[in-house]
C-alpha cells in the first residue's frame, strides 16, 4: 500500500459563490461548465487523483412547503446534469481521474452501463461512478414512479442494478440476459469493452450500515465523514473488518474522509476567516435549516429557532431523525443547535498550509490511511479563490512532505488507485 | 439575398467516443453546420455523451445526438439535453429515434413499459407523449429565472419556475426541471422520416429521404404544413457508389435538389473517409455555399431560421 494520501475532489455542477466574497462577475456563468472545466485542469496541474461530480434530480420543498427558500439558499438546485460536463472534462484532461454519481433508483440499468462505458471510452480508462440511491420522494415523481423504496431495500435494488451494470460491461456482443430479484434487463450486445476491464472505479458514500454493508461488497473507493479522529478509524478498521469477514483483502478498498481545509497565512487568519464563514448569519441559518427540512423531509420553517423542537411535533418523513433533533435541542433551542453546525467534515482543517499538513498527516498516521476528499462547500459557495488556497497553498506542502503525489503515475484510474 | 444551405454531416456510428470528439473537429474546422449521431444501442458510443465530450473542443457546430425516447424517461432525458445546451451555448439538439436499437428493461414498477411489445399503433402515441412531457419540462422554467437578488438572498425567482404535472397515457413527471432554461429555451428537436411519412410532433427540424419517385418539392411543402410551426427541413444525400467523384458535377446535382426542393439544406450520409470526404467537405460543400448569405451565426436554432422559443405559458401548470 501506497504511503501517500490520496487526494479526491467533490463538486456539484451548481452556482459557483454569487453572493459571498470573490464570487466574481458572473451569477450564472457556472451553467456553461467553464468553471468546472477550470477547476479540472487546475487538479490536473496539482496531481490530485480524482474530481468527483455530485447530483440529484429535484427541487425541494420541504421547508415552508414550497421552492422560495431552496432557491435562496440553492443547497441542490439549480443543478445541472454531471454527465455531459464530466464528458467535457474528459477531453481537456489526461490524468485526472472522473467519478460521476448516477443513482441506482433514477436511472434504467442500461442508461448506467452505457454512459460509463462510454465515459470510459471518452477518458481512457479514468471512468468512475458514485453509486447513489437517492431518498426523496419528489425525485421519484419525476421520474415516473410514486414514490421511493425505504432506505434498505433501495440497497437491494441496488445490488440488482450492478449485477446487470457487469453483465452489460462483461457481455461483449454476445446477448445479455440478467434477472435480479426486483429487476431484469436483457440486452442483444453488451457494452464496448471498458479500457479498466470488468468495471469502472466504483465508489460510494457508505453511512449507514446498510450503506457500509453495500460499499464493502461492491465499492473500490468508499468517502465518508465520521466525525474526529477515533470514528475515522474505527469507521476504516470496520469496512476492513467487513471485507475480511467476507473473505476478501482490505486492501482492496480505498476510504476517503470528506474535509474543507480554511487556510490562511497565519493560523489566526485562517480562524478568523473558519469563524466567518460558518457564522450563523441568517444565511447560514436558512442554510442549514432548508438542508435538514429536505434530508429529514420534516418542515422545520414552522419551528420556533430559539425554543426546542416541540415534543409533540411529528412528521411524513423520517419520524427517528426528528426525535434525534427534539433530543439534540431539548436543553437548549434549534439555533443553538444549528449555531454549531454547517460543517460536513470529520476533522476540521483550519491554519496555515504548514498546519493542516500536520493535523492530516496526523490523521492518517493514526486512522492508518487512505485519503481525503476535499469539498469547497456545496451550491452557491464554491469560489475559484478557495481552490487557488487549496491547489497553490495546501497541495505544495503536502507533496513537500511526501504525502501527496506530484505527477501521475501512469495506466488508468483504477491500476492508478493501487488496488489489490 | 439567398441563404447558404445548411450543411450536416451524420455520423459513422462505428467510432469510438474518442473518435467522434475528433471527427466532429475536424468538421467544424470543414465549415460543416451539424453533426448527426444516431443512436445505435449499448455496443456503439451514447452519442450525447460522446457530444458532450465535444463542448469545450467546438465554437459553432451544431450537436444532434439521437436517443430512442424509450431510453430514458423524459425528466433525464430534457436535463441531459438541456445541460449540453447550457455547456455548448445553444448548439445541442435531439433527434428523436422510437426505433434505435435498446435494451429490454422491467422491474415491478412499470415505469419503463411503454414502447416494449407495443404494435406500431401505440408506438406513436407513446413517443408523442415522451416528447411532450420533455417540452413541458424544458418549459418549466421561465427566461430570466435566475435573479442573483443580493440584497434579498434570492438566487432563483421561484415565481418563474412552474411544477409540470404531466399526466400522459404513458409518461408522469411531476417536475420542475432542476436546471435553467438553456440559451436555446428548448434544445432542438429532431426526426429522421421517409418521404410521406408523419412528421413528428414538435419536430423543429426534419431530415427526409427522398425515394427518387418523389416530387421533392410536394414533400418538403408537406411536412412544413403541419399544424405546428414549420420545421427546418434537410434532404439526405448518400455519395455515389463509385470511388471516383467528380465535383462539379456533384455540385450541380446538388445545387438542383435544393432548387428543386426548397429545403433548407442537406444532410451527408453513410460519406467514406478518404477523397470521398475530402471532396465533398473540401469542394463540393464551399461550392454550394458560394455567392450565397452566410447561415445566422449563434445558436443551433438561429442557424436553421428558427427563433428561440420563448416557455408557452398556457402549457405551464398553475403552482401555488
Amino acid at each position: 500500500m501506497s504511503d501517500r494520501m490520496l487526494l479526491g475532489w467533490f463538486v456539484n455542477f451548481m452556482p459557483t459563490a454569487w453572493n459571498r466574497p470573490w464570487a466574481g462577475p458572473s451569477a450564472d456563468a457556472w451553467t456553461t461548465g467553464d468553471f468546472y472545466l477550470d477547476m479540472a485542469r487546475s487538479l490536473e496541474r496539482s496531481a490530485i487523483d480524482f474530481m468527483m461530480l455530485e447530483d440529484s434530480s429535484v427541487v425541494p420543498e420541504s421547508f415552508g412547503g414550497s421552492m422560495k427558500a431552496e432557491f435562496q439558499a440553492t443547497t441542490k438546485s439549480p443543478k445541472q446534469d454531471p454527465i455531459p460536463l464530466a464528458a467535457a472534462i474528459a477531453s481537456v484532461t489526461e490524468h485526472l481521474g472522473l467519478v460521476t454519481t448516477l443513482s441506482t433508483s433514477l436511472y434504467s440499468p442500461d442508461r448506467l452501463a452505457h454512459v460509463l462505458a462510454t465515459m470510459d471510452d471518452l477518458s481512457e480508462g479514468r471512468a468512475g461512478w458514485n453509486i447513489v440511491t437517492s431518498f426523496e420522494d419528489l425525485a421519484a415523481r419525476n421520474v415516473g414512479l410514486d414514490r421511493l423504496w425505504a432506505h434498505d431495500e433501495r440497497y437491494e435494488r441496488a445490488d440488482d442494478v450492478l449485477a446487470h451494470a457487469s453483465a452489460l460491461w462483461n457481455g461483449g456482443s454476445s446477448r445479455v440476459e440478467s434477472d435480479g430479484r426486483f429487476s431484469s434487463v436483457t440486452s442483444d450486445t453488451g457494452t464496448t469493452t471498458l479500457v479498466q476491464g470488468d468495471r469502472p472505479v466504483l465508489c460510494q458514500a457508505g453511512g449507514s450500515k446498510t450503506g457500509m454493508d453495500f460499499a464493502a461488497s461492491h465499492a473500490d473507493v468508499i468517502v465518508a465523514a465520521p466525525a474526529g479522529i477515533p470514528a475515522m478509524k474505527a469507521y476504516r478498521d470496520g469496512i476492513r473488518q467487513r471485507l475480511e469477514e467476507a473473505g476478501k483483502d482490505p486492501d482492496s478498498i480505498r476510504v476517503l474522509f470528506m474535509v474543507t481545509p480554511m487556510l490562511g497565512e497565519t493560523d489566526n487568519d485562517a480562524r478568523d476567516k473558519a469563524e466567518r464563514v460558518y457564522a450563523p448569519t441568517g444565511d447560514n441559518l436558512l442554510r442549514r435549516l432548508v438542508m435538514m427540512s429536505n434530508q429529514f423531509e420534516v418542515d422545520f420553517s414552522v419551528f420556533d429557532l430559539d425554543e426546542p423542537v416541540p415534543a409533540d411535533a411529528t412528521t411524513n418523513g423520517i419520524q427517528s431523525s426528528l426525535d434525534a433533533i427534539k433530543r439534540a435541542t431539548a436543553n437548549s433551542s434549534l439555533r443553538e443547535v444549528l449555531t454549531k453546525g454547517g460543517q460536513s467534515e470529520s476533522i476540521p482543517l483550519v491554519g496555515t498550509p504548514d498546519t493542516v499538513a500536520d493535523r492530516m498527516e496526523e490523521a492518517m498516521d493514526e486512522v492508518g490511511g487512505d485519503g481525503f476528499l476535499l469539498f469547497g462547500g456545496g451550491g452557491g459557495l464554491l469560489s475559484r479563490r478557495y481552490l487557488d488556497e487549496v491547489l497553490d497553498g495546501l497541495v505544495p506542502e503536502l507533496q513537500h512532505r511526501g504525502l501527496a503525489q506530484r505527477d501521475y503515475a501512469p495506466g488508468t484510474f483504477r491500476e492508478r488507485l493501487a488496488l489489490s | 439575398m439567398t441563404l447558404a444551405p445548411l450543411i450536416a454531416w451524420v455520423l459513422d456510428g462505428t467510432r469510438s467516443a474518442r473518435e467522434t470528439v475528433n471527427t466532429v473537429r475536424r468538421l467544424e474546422l470543414e465549415g460543416i453546420d451539424l453533426a448527426v449521431a444516431s443512436s445505435l444501442g449499448l455496443a456503439q458510443a451514447d452519442p450525447l455523451t460522446s457530444f458532450a465530450g465535444t463542448a469545450a473542443l467546438t465554437r459553432r457546430i451544431g450537436l444532434l445526438a439521437g436517443q430512442s425516447p424509450f431510453h430514458q424517461p423524459p425528466y433525464l432525458a430534457a436535463r441531459a439535453f438541456g445541460t449540453l445546451d447550457a455547456m455548448t451555448r445553444g448548439r445541442a439538439g435531439w433527434l428523436v429515434e422510437p426505433e434505435a436499437p435498446r435494451a429490454t428493461r422491467t422491474d415491478d414498477s412499470g415505469r419503463w413499459e411503454a414502447g416494449e411489445g407495443d404494435g406500431p399503433e401505440f408506438l406513436r402515441p407513446a413517443v408523442d407523449d415522451h416528447v411532450a412531457a420533455v417540452v413541458a419540462l424544458w418549459d418549466s422554467w421561465e427566461d430570466g429565472a435566475i435573479v442573483a437578488d443580493v440584497a434579498a438572498g434570492q438566487y432563483v425567482d421561484d415565481a418563474k419556475v412552474h411544477v409540470v404535472d404531466h399526466e400522459g397515457a404513458f409518461f408522469r413527471t411531476r417536475g420542475p426541471l432542476n436546471i435553467p432554461r438553456s440559451p436555446q429555451g428548448r434544445p432542438v428537436v429532431a426526426t429522421w422520416i421517409a418521404a410521406g411519412a408523419a412528421v413528428q410532433a414538435e419536430a423543429d427540424l426534419v431530415i427526409v429521404e427522398l425515394a427518387s419517385s418523389v416530387d421533392a418539392l410536394d414533400e418538403v411543402a408537406r411536412i412544413r404544413s403541419g399544424d405546428h410551426a414549420a420545421p427546418a427541413v434537410l434532404v439526405v444525400c448518400r455519395p455515389p457508389a463509385e470511388t471516383a467523384v467528380d465535383p462539379d458535377r456533384v455540385v450541380a446535382v446538388l445545387r438542383e435538389l435544393l432548387a428543386a426542393s426548397g429545403a433548407d439544406g442537406l444532410a451527408f450520409v453513410d460519406v467514406p473517409d478518404g477523397p470521398v470526404a475530402g471532396a465533398l467537405a473540401g469542394i463540393v460543400v464551399p461550392a454550394l455555399r458560394f455567392g450565397l448569405d452566410p447561415r445566422p451565426a449563434g445558436t443551433l436554432r438561429a442557424r436553421l431560421g428558427l427563433d428561440a422559443v420563448a416557455a408557452r405559458r398556457e402549457q405551464l401548470a398553475v403552482s401555488a
